[in-house]
């Protein structure tokens, strides 16, 4: 008998010798340079094999795994996953992989979603801008070739009081003002294509008013009919009652970790017992005290060669002060860590570009404030990814669950155990497509300066000039305004063969800054800026055709979208002007991105004329 | 203790059978001077004052009872009358109510007691593949030393079957495999419930001359049976219960001499109606032209037999069986109980 | 010669040996019952995990495991379940209970049978995963993953003692496979859990094959991320809670 089960055992012991292992076909990483692994990494595009990774998939970390990637989506995510269809393999060799993070709350506009996707962000949740532009990119987050920027989800529109808070940018935007308009509001949003609704709330009982609000009954019916409409309802909030009284009226989360009170026992029960959730944007409550928790990024040897002039710019801005003393952020951390501690739902939210924040990079910052105030880097990590994809309808964004599309990120290091990891980004790729991301080197980078010289005679039909993108027209139509012009390339009655510009047009009410006239691109395209740091004065002959009529010359530089202005009085004979540069306040002329001769202000048609634009 | 239950095993004892019809004296001359042992443990089981009810049915009451060394006790009763329910809280299946119990001096149903018994219960189905053989072997393992395989075989008579699967064997096999079982470990006490069922006669005489051997090792058996010649044949003592209480205790020939009756049998072509006229006879019993007589007094009613005819040859005159015996004091015993004798017996 | 008998002890080993040995024997010479009981989950396993499989790379492994698991457990709980209570009915266990036999040998014969069902099921699962599911794992992998199935299987032993010590003889083998084939079902053994509803997949949480399913699955890292010692203390939780009510039922005189 015992020999029986001797022989039994030792059968048993052969047949597991006799299983099958996998087969070591990937490279090892001694033998793999940095260079040749990024260059590896970079023709992992729609199906591949990222091997031996930690993965962390949105929910749960797991160790030296296989991921497969077929037709840009997570087809498998296993230990030794088959390569039956010889695809391209690499040896992540033990770094990391997280899935395209998600910031939960921007302002989206003009380049933001390259900006994000530059650092991995691959989803943006916007919480105000213009439908013209989301509804454009809305379109494009359902196409899995969208991989050149992150996808978009839009609140398109706040609702706001008349005067409330949203109104002070200028926009001309809907406001409500008693509960019969809600459902109109709500009905025109969706229409925008809103994937949520946002509001902004007030309560009465606040004691420090910054801006009118909507009133309860209002912020209740705009709950009832949005989620009646199946589509979630967030509520801007800067305080702790008012924050109470919206999530007790049905809200689904708020967005701020309010400053004035530290979150009681009251409002945690409160939020665990609704589920809802809280977008705290730590960084820029900071940035509203003074503080910057977030400029490192500009010296951080990760980041720092991603950032875009404008982003750049966006870091280190800062908001007007308000007044409120700087300990009053550590109210809102204090509500992070209770709210946290108790299971809420917490998600990462940038709210780029405000100042001191930009796009995706700022998002890195964010999660690192969100595990100062106490949560663990998982769980700060999960707030910018499953967290938002449980919380939020946008699919398997945010995870890299069978079947998500592959937006991800490779990280050097474990995030799980120190969150700054998130910037030690070796790549990224969204919709499976490998993202060669954007480097913007601080001051070699910067374009040639641009040496004196004319800009444009107009003796051409053509909007071309001697270096830049050209002329263009220019209105407030960009910002919701109404305004209209025409720019006509005409002849001189006594020089025939010497042709100038005649602006024509009418400024119409619709935006509180109405403007109409031409803009001069100096730079490649509309966001990169020129280096006019040779230039000393812009100068240039003009006319007018009314009395007392004025031009606005308006300079931009790259990242802001606050011009340097000045104005010049025009007669109804040629005049020539020559703007100084070094009139204008605060300007950096190393990058310029548009310079703006326009009708601002007084509503009415207009009209003037323009020759010899040139640079001294 | 051991050595000396081998030592029993080894002096086999020509003429056992004379020995069935011994008194109850359990301790054989010879065997007394062997070990001090046995005569210390004379009582190898006692039950003293025991009660057991289920629900309302009283299933003993109060029943005291000693079980010697080498002693065979059979306990008889109708169904319901207690049996199994003593048996089941000598092994320690069931607690008693009141009173105390002991078997080798021990609490019944402890490991160390269940080593020195051995049991033959009513099993209706053991598992179906495994041989005869394996059955046994598995069993002598439980024990510290049990007799020796080839002797159990032939104590239980399987030498022709030990290789056969239990599925394959005979109602009257399977008894005996459970009769090799609950012997095979050289026990002490052994229980035997009802151990003949389904033997046919040769297969019962051979079991019973197992039992008395067994007996003659110094074995101490209880016995319940429903086979009144069994008990007859194998008790030294024989113990009658009915409704939870002991009603008769002794000898077989104890109780069968408390008897009035004795039994006259003879052969003859008298009529029934006229030896029914006779007044010594209690009652005839008459199979083709055997008659069975009984009686209280057989003098005169062998004398008023003669005087009414010749015809009578083969006569015999007997003491009454033990069954008559159990068959007269059952009837007795229910015609003082005004009760209906309602099963209260456990159903196995 | 005075040795006294109560205070020797019959070799202890050689019982656990012989009984096992006994209750394998009784199960190898039943094909009739064994094979079906073997090649079930074999067979699931072959046409859900590998022949029909909705996803070649990772099914094949994932459904390893779970069937694995429900391979495991049907022998647990039939041997113990239903062997005890037909053993009942047919009054051996009583003198079973009455012979010196040590409980723990009759647990452990028992105990051996489901190890060896759990043994070879294993070997036939892995043996057609290797070869037909093209499953590739490490050595350590495929060993640990046997070990724990094998182990796994303990605490359903328990469940199924205690089911066999209070089911009557008649009832057992549905009793038994009303509580398995769900249980395997909502555990996740056939579909992968994730694929249910939230609500069943929280149900799975209360159940044990759940939970060795994922420690299995923990193995081949295709668990649903939750902490070993969860799954470790639950399936504890059930061993010890069956094996009182067992010891319980054992016990308990006066068995009507």
């Amino acid at each position: 008998m015992k020999i029986k089960i001797g022989v039994g055992i030792l059968i048993v012991v052969c047949f597991f010798f006799l299983l099958p292992e996998p087969e070591h076909i990937s490279v090892s990483k001694k033998t793999t340079s940095n260079d040749t692994f990024h260059q590896s990494l970079s023709e992992l595009n729609s199906d591949f094999i990222l091997r031996n990774i930690n993965l962390y998939d949105g929910e749960k970390l797991h160790h030296q795994v296989d991921i497969r990637i077929e037709k840009s989506r997570v087809v498998i995510v296993g230990i030794n996953v088959s390569n039956e269809n010889n695809l391209f393999e690499v040896d992540g060799a033990g770094r990391t992989v997280i899935p395209g993070l998600i910031d939960s709350h921007t302002h989206t506009w003009g380049n933001a979603l390259e900006l994000a996707l530059n650092f991995g962000v691959t989803t943006e949740l916007d919480m105000f801008t213009m439908p013209d532009f989301s509804r454009q990119h809305q379109k494009l987050r359902e196409r899995l070739d969208n991989d050149q920027q992150a996808d978009l989800f839009s609140a398109t529109i706040l609702a706001t009081a008349p005067g409330g808070h949203g109104t002070e940018y200028g926009f001309n935007i809907p406001v409500i003002e008693s509960v019969e308009q809600v459902e109109d509001f709500v009905t025109a949003r969706i229409a925008d294509g809103a994937d949520y609704i946002k509001a902004v709330y007030d309560a009465p009982e606040n004691p420090r008013k910054h801006f009118p609000s909507i009133s309860r009954d209002i912020l209740k019916e705009l709950i009832r009919t949005t989620h009646n409409k199946n589509k979630m309802l967030v509520v801007h909030v800067d305080n702790l009652v008012s924050a109470h009284q919206a999530i007790d009226a049905g809200a689904d989360g708020i967005i701020h970790s309010f400053m004035d009170k530290v979150a009681d026992d009251a409002f945690v029960k409160l939020m665990k017992r609704r589920n809802a959730f809280i977008i705290p944007t730590l960084l820029v409550e900071a940035s509203m005290v003074g503080l910057k928790p977030g400029e490192f990024i500009l010296n951080d040897s990760e980041s720092a060669d991603y950032l875009s002039r404008m982003q750049r710019q966006q870091i280190s801005a800062s908001f007007m002060d308000f007044g409120i003393e700087e300990n009053a952020f550590q109210r809102a951390l204090a509500s992070v860590a209770k709210l946290s501690k108790a299971g809420v739902t917490i998600l990462s939210g940038s709210d780029a570009p405000n100042p001191g924040t930009t796009h995706g990079a700022s998002i890195h910052a964010e999660m690192m404030m969100l595990v100062d105030a106490g949560l663990t880097p998982e769980q700060a990590l999960h707030s910018a990814t499953g967290a938002v994809s449980q919380t939020f309808n946008i699919g398997l964004r945010g995870t890299l669950k069978v079947g998500a599309p592959a937006s991800m990120v490779l990280l050097e290091g474990n995030p799980l155990e120190n969150i700054e990891q998130t910037r030690n980004i070796r790549a990224v790729w969204k919709n499976g497509k490998f993202y060669a991301r954007k480097k913007y080197l601080s001051e070699q980078d910067l374009s040639p300066a641009i040496k004196p010289q004319m800009i444009s005679d107009f003796n051409s039909d053509e909007k071309n000039t001697a270096f830049g993108a050209g002329i263009t027209p220019t209105t407030d139509q960009f910002a919701g305004g109404k305004s209209i012009v025409a720019l006509n390339w005409e002849r001189k009655a006594d020089q025939p063969k010497d042709k100038y510009l005649r602006v024509v047009g009418e400024v119409k009410a619709g935006f509180a800054f109405p403007w109409s006239g031409f803009s001069f691109i100096p730079g490649e395209d509309f966001s990169s800026g020129a280096n006019l740091s040779q230039i000393e004065s812009l100068s240039f002959e003009a006319k007018g055709v009314k009395d007392m009529q004025t031009l606005s010359v308006l300079v931009f530089q790259e990242g802001s979208f606050q011009p340097s202005s000045l104005n010049i009085p025009l007669e109804k004979e040629w005049k020539t002007f020559t703007i100084e540069f070094s009139q204008l306040q605060g300007i950096d002329l190393s990058s310029i991105t548009n310079i703006s001769l326009v009708e601002s202000g007084k509503v009415g048609e207009f009209e003037f004329m323009i020759d010899n634009l040139r640079f001294d | 203790m051991n050595n000396l239950n081998m030592d029993k095993v080894g002096t086999e004892r020509p003429g056992w059978s004379d020995l069935q019809l011994s008194s109850a004296n359990s301790i054989k001359p010879g065997e007394s001077n062997q070990s001090i042992d046995v005569r210390e443990n004379q009582i190898v089981a006692s039950v003293v004052d025991v009660s057991k009810h289920y629900g309302k049915n009283k299933a003993l009451d109060k029943v005291s009872l000693n079980v010697h060394c080498g002693e065979v006790l059979s306990v008889l009763g109708p169904n319901g009358a207690g049996k199994t329910t003593l048996i089941n809280i000598l092994l320690g299946r069931l607690s008693a109510e009141h009173g105390t119990v002991s078997v080798m001096g021990n609490l019944p149903g402890e490991l160390r007691t269940k080593r020195r018994c051995g049991a033959m219960l009513q099993v209706s189905g053991l598992p179906d593949m495994l041989t005869v053989k394996e059955h046994i072997e598995l069993f002598q393992s439980y024990y510290v030393s049990p007799i020796a395989y080839t002797k159990v075989i032939d104590l239980a008579g399987l030498e022709e079957i030990q290789n056969r699967y239990s599925k394959n064997l005979s109602g009257g096999q399977k008894q005996r495999l459970l009769f090799a079982l609950a012997i095979c470990g050289n026990p002490d006490l052994l229980f035997l419930d009802e151990p003949s069922v389904g033997m046919d006669i040769t297969a019962r005489k051979s079991l019973w001359s197992a039992i008395a051997q067994l007996k003659n090792q110094g074995t101490s058996i209880i016995l319940t049976t429903h086979y009144l010649e069994e008990a007859d044949q194998l008790s030294d003592r024989v113990m009658m219960l009915n409704k939870g209480s002991i009603i008769q205790q002794g000898t077989p020939e104890e109780i069968k001499s408390r008897m009035r009756f004795k039994k006259i049998s003879f052969t003859s072509e008298v009529p029934i109606q006229k030896l029914l006229s006779l007044s010594a006879i209690e009652r005839v019993e008459l199979a083709g032209n055997l008659y069975e007589i009984q009686t209280d007094k057989p003098v005169k009613a062998l004398k008023q037999l003669f005087e009414m005819t010749d015809d009578i040859s083969n006569l015999t005159v007997t003491g009454a069986a033990l069954e008559d015996a159990f068959i007269q004091l059952n009837r007795s015993h229910e015609t003082k109980s005004e009760e209906s004798s309602d099963t209260s017996e456990v159903a196995n | 010669m005075n040795i006294v008998a109560t205070e020797s002890q019959p070799d202890l080993i050689k019982i656990y040996l012989l009984e096992s040995k006994a209750e394998i024997l009784k199960v190898i010479r039943s094909p009739g019952f064994t094979l079906p009981s073997l090649l079930f989950p074999v067979m699931f396993y072959l046409f859900f995990g590998v022949i029909f499989t909705m996803n070649a790379a990772s099914m094949p492994t994932y459904l390893l495991a779970t069937y694995g698991t429900f391979g495991v457990i049907g022998p647990a709980l039939f041997s113990f379940g239903v062997g005890i209570a037909i053993e009942r009915g047919q009054g051996w266990f009583e003198l079973k209970e009455v012979s010196p036999m040590p409980a723990s040998a009759y647990i452990l014969g028992r105990v051996a049978v489901t190890f060896l069902f759990s043994v070879f099921t294993i070997i036939l699962l892995f043996t057609i995963g290797a070869i037909f599911g093209e499953v590739r794992l490490q050595r350590e992998q495929w060993l640990l993953l046997a070990v724990i199935l094998t182990f796994g299987s303990i605490p359903f032993c328990a469940i199924g003692m205690a089911l066999g010590l209070y089911l009557k003889s008649n009832s057992a083998p549905a009793v038994v496979n009303l509580l398995y084939l769900p249980m395997a079902f909502l555990s996740g053994l056939w579909v992968p859990i994730n694929f249910f509803p939230e609500l069943m997949q929280s149900v799975a949480n209360f159940l044990p094959a759940y939970h060795l399913a994922q420690l299995g699955l923990k193995v081949v890292s295709m668990d649903s991320g939750q902490s070993v010692w969860l799954h470790i203390g639950i399936l504890s939780l059930y061993l010890v809670v069956f094996s009182i009510l067992a010891l319980k039922a054992y016990t308990k005189k006066d068995k009507q």
